[in-house]
């Protein structure tokens, strides 16, 4: 098993689940800080790079599907060793595992000369695991909370979507923050350690940083041992396995497709109003019609001129020097032709012009028929 | 990728500075509307209501006037400013130099006075006035024709004194002054002489701006011809006029979504006088300090319902413009949330992305708010909730890109925003859930629960969130601090025993 020098530690199973975890969980990550973060530049600058935030939000969903079908995968894996293999549980926490962190950090002081003596997995390495373990529960049920928000409130309190929000939020970070301590130091700064690349760590490291691994090894005695757990045969393990994957598989198709309307929502309602709707159009000029019998300059013919004609054509200083304000000055004419031919309608200025249609005041047709017959009938006063 | 900025100007100084200057000969203001009453029956018309240069002391009847002497005048024409006030009628320029009488003994050859046009004798001049009028023209050869007529009594007003606004008001305040324009649309060429004469322009200086100030056209009478084909197209062509003295404001205008439509043949469109009116512009700001003029907010409001009729109506119904019609300062109109003279297109992704901004210029501003005990948590609240936080992402982002998150008035509505706390309004925990499935329609009773109504989370309110927060707050600085702890003393002690070593 042991090739001189080097122990095997991480089988290509081992191995490939830490890396789609890696992949998974930098990309959760990023895109999850970023959103944290939103207000910041960098995280600008990445939402920016990586397509928008919708574009954002589909890849940490993509890579949380990822990483619980990882934890899927890897529950199954634990339960294939345990109960069809009938491995131990190296990994499971012990009192002796706080026993050797204590003595770890007494030797780390100084207080101590002999550091801890561990086995396959340290202390270092079980705190790292079950805090991803926990971390991966927290999230991916906060998560889907958040991801299906109107399920979730068709059950629990809609305060719990906030709260899973900020759990969620919370967790991240933390994780974050204990990966690059913890485990950036222990692998990667305090030495690298290449057994997850190559799957073997060199004797010298086996002996410091797991005597008792090494010593089992010696001794043959690998890390079998015989539980008191019902042997199944790997038969039915695999049959019930595919089943409870099954179920999962669909249980995350459903968690991702559960509901639209948080994620694709109707569009916000337009407002139902008219944009353009002007109270009034460009005034109109004012019609005032005169439309009595009108027979002579007293009987209105005078009235009418003085209210339609007079303003210009009065006055002081009468346009054109034709005054209609009075029925003296009015026969007199103006400037030009004479106002009022009496007895002759078609040769009076007043009729002509009024015909010409442009005149700045315009009479109305049956006043220029009214003016017309005065004229004709001999221009009474 | 920095958040666009947008400034979303108030009725500030220089924007009102910018009230137009049209002038329309067409009359944009206010007519006397009593005279279109016809009084049945009756061959009598209502006598004209605007005060005139012909009105005669005792307003009767024109026609029952002498109209061969004039009775009292004022000594000249464009040296008269404003009547006093115990003057029935107004000054004119028509009136008969000859004939003056006590006020100023103004000789009537001197019309070379300062201040007074400088014209040749007119068709404007009585028969009195026409011997000892300079450069006195040969009285006319009656039986002219009408072209010879015309063409002979060219009057131009031309040199550095053109005639007055009393002058064109002589003519132009008669209510049945009308044009014919090629479109066949007859419009009314009249003015509201007493309207301009309390208008900015009628009011400045002594005697108020000259209307050929304006219409610079109108430099002869008979008048050029109007080339404009419409009423419309006449009220936009007289913008131009305006930039003449507004070049300020008309500069402004570049980027205005009403030029924007204009431009894309849109003739609806709004342009100066659409707004401030052609003869009637009503000031708006103080004139020495440039500041709004209280009652100018509810004023440019209505401007902006001259043609948004509909949504003034649901504004004045709103909290916000309620407010403004009672006067209130703080309370915005119109402009203060579209802006003046640069007013974004309401209806892009891009306004619609940036309007929290708009909302929070106010309800952000403590000192405001107090005042009315509004909250200011209301748009860090926002921001700091999924939707909000999209929000400003988007900003960041992607600024013209249609999104489907609610902004500020999605859920409080924009004109007809109602306060928090009438019954009917949509922030109410009972309406909530309605103004939830808006968007959400497979929304429940629980689901409005999750937005914590602008208010930060606290163990009151929100007990989950906040010992959430409190768990998270302590836990990490703890855990990380544990872990950064050990690696320190991991790295002291190996350094010690590299040191044994050596």
């Amino acid at each position: 098993m042991a090739v001189r020098g080097r122990y095997l530690r991480f089988p290509i199973s081992y191995r490939i689940e830490h890396w789609v975890m890696v992949a998974s969980f930098v990309t959760l990550a990023i895109t999850g800080l970023a959103q944290k973060f939103a207000q910041t530049g960098i995280a600008i600058w990445l939402i920016g790079g990586l397509g928008g935030i919708e574009t954002v939000r589909v890849i940490h969903r993509v890579a949380a599907i990822v990483l619980i079908l990882e934890a899927v995968y890897h529950i199954g894996a634990i339960g294939y060793k345990l109960l069809v293999r009938r491995y131990g549980l190296d990994l499971m926490l012990t009192p002796q595992d706080l026993r050797n962190a204590l003595q770890a950090f007494q030797y780390n002081m100084g207080w101590r000369e002999d550091p801890p003596q561990q086995g396959r997995y340290t202390f270092e390495e079980k705190f790292e695991y079950f805090a991803i373990v926990w971390g991966t529960i927290v999230m991916a049920a906060t998560g889907f909370i958040l991801w299906n928000p109107i399920a979730a409130t068709s059950t629990l309190p809609g305060e719990f979507v906030p709260a899973a929000k900020s759990v969620h939020s919370g967790e991240a970070l933390l994780a974050v923050l204990a990966i690059i301590v913890w485990h950036m130091y222990h692998v990667h700064f305090r030495r690298f350690n290449r057994s997850m690349f190559t799957g073997y760590l060199p004797a010298d490291v086996m002996e410091e940083e797991h005597p008792l691994e090494l010593a089992e090894r010696e001794h043959r005695a690998a890390s079998e041992t015989h539980r008191e757990l019902p042997h199944v045969s790997a038969r039915t393990y695999l049959g019930v396995y595919a089943v409870i994957t099954v179920v999962v598989i669909a249980g995350l198709y459903a968690m991702a497709t559960f509901e639209r309307t948080a994620i694709e929502t109707v569009p916000p309602s337009e407002e139902s109003v008219t944009i353009y709707s002007p109270l009034h159009v460009d005034p109109q000029p004012i019609v005032v019609s005169f439309n009595g019998s009108m027979t002579s300059w007293d009987d209105g013919i005078g009235e009418l001129l003085g209210v339609k004609c007079s303003f210009c054509h009065g006055g002081s200083t009468p346009l054109s020097k034709l005054n209609l304000s009075s029925y003296d000055t009015a026969l007199l004419g103006g400037s030009s032709v004479p106002a009022i031919v009496p007895n002759d309608p078609e040769n009076s200025g007043l009729i002509i012009e009024q015909e010409a249609g442009d005149h700045p005041v315009t009479l109305s047709a049956a006043e220029l028929e009214t003016l017309s017959a005065w004229i004709a009938s001999g221009a009474p006063r | 990728m920095l958040p666009k900025s947008r400034t979303r100007n108030g009725l500030s100084a220089q924007r009102m500075l910018g009230i137009g200057l049209i002038l329309l000969g067409c009359g944009l203001g206010l007519l006397p509307r009593a005279l279109a009453q016809e009084q049945p029956g009756t061959d009598v018309t209502p006598a004209p209501r605007i005060t005139s240069v012909f009105d005669r002391p005792a307003q009767a009847q024109p026609a029952a006037q002498p109209t061969t002497a004039p009775s009292a005048t004022e000594p000249s024409d464009a040296a008269s400013a404003s009547p006093a006030p115990q003057v029935t009628r107004y000054t004119s320029i028509f009136d008969n130099p000859a004939a003056t009488s006590a006020p100023a003994q103004v000789p009537a050859a001197s019309t070379a006075v300062p201040g007074q046009p400088t014209r040749v004798p007119s068709i404007f001049d009585t028969q009195a006035t026409q011997a000892p009028a300079p450069g006195g023209q040969a009285a006319p050869t009656p039986y002219q024709s009408l072209l010879d007529a015309v063409q002979a009594d060219v009057i131009r007003f031309e040199g550095e004194e053109p005639p007055d606004a009393e002058y064109c008001l002589g003519c132009h305040e008669s209510p049945y002054l009308q044009m014919t324009l090629a479109s066949g649309e007859v419009i009314s060429v009249t003015v509201d002489g007493e309207a301009y004469r309390e208008s900015v322009h009628g009011q400045h200086g002594t005697e108020g701006y000259k209307c050929i100030r304006c219409h610079t056209d109108m430099n002869e009478y008979p008048h050029e011809e109007v080339t404009a084909q419409t009423a419309r197209e006449l009220t936009i062509d007289f913008s131009n006029s305006c930039a003449r003295c507004h070049p300020a404001s008309f500069d402004e205008t570049a980027d205005d979504t009403h030029v924007a439509l204009m431009a894309n043949g849109n003739t609806n469109a709004a342009v100066c006088a659409d707004c401030h009116s052609g003869h009637e512009v009503e000031r708006l700001t103080d004139p020495l300090t440039g500041v709004s003029l209280p009652e100018s907010a509810a004023a440019s409001a209505s401007m902006c319902g001259q043609c948004h009729s509909e949504i003034y109506n649901q504004y004045t119904t709103g909290v916000h413009g309620s407010a403004v019609l009672e006067g209130n300062p703080d309370a915005p109109a119109c402009a203060d949330c579209h802006g003046v003279h640069s007013t974004e297109g309401p209806s892009t992704a891009s306004f619609r992305l940036f309007s929290p901004q708009i909302c929070a210029k106010c309800h952000a501003d403590e000192t405001m708010m107090a005042e009315y005990d509004i909250s200011t948590n209301v748009f860090d609240t926002y921001v700091a909730d999924f939707h909000g936080t999209t929000v400003a992402i988007f900003q960041n982002t992607a600024p013209d890109q249609p999104f489907n998150v609610p902004v500020c008035v999605d859920c409080h509505g924009a004109h007809n925003t109602i306060g928090a706390s009438n019954a009917s309004s949509p922030g109410m925990k009972e309406n909530l859930l309605t103004v939830c499935q808006r968007c959400h329609p497979d929304a429940t009773t629980n689901f409005p629960d999750a937005w914590m109504s602008h208010y930060p989370p606290n163990f009151q309110r929100t007990p989950l969130v906040a010992l959430a927060n409190l768990a998270y707050t302590v836990a990490i600085p703890a855990v990380v601090g544990g872990l950064g702890l050990f690696v320190v003393t991991d790295i002291r002690r190996r350094r010690t025993n590299g040191r044994k070593d050596q």
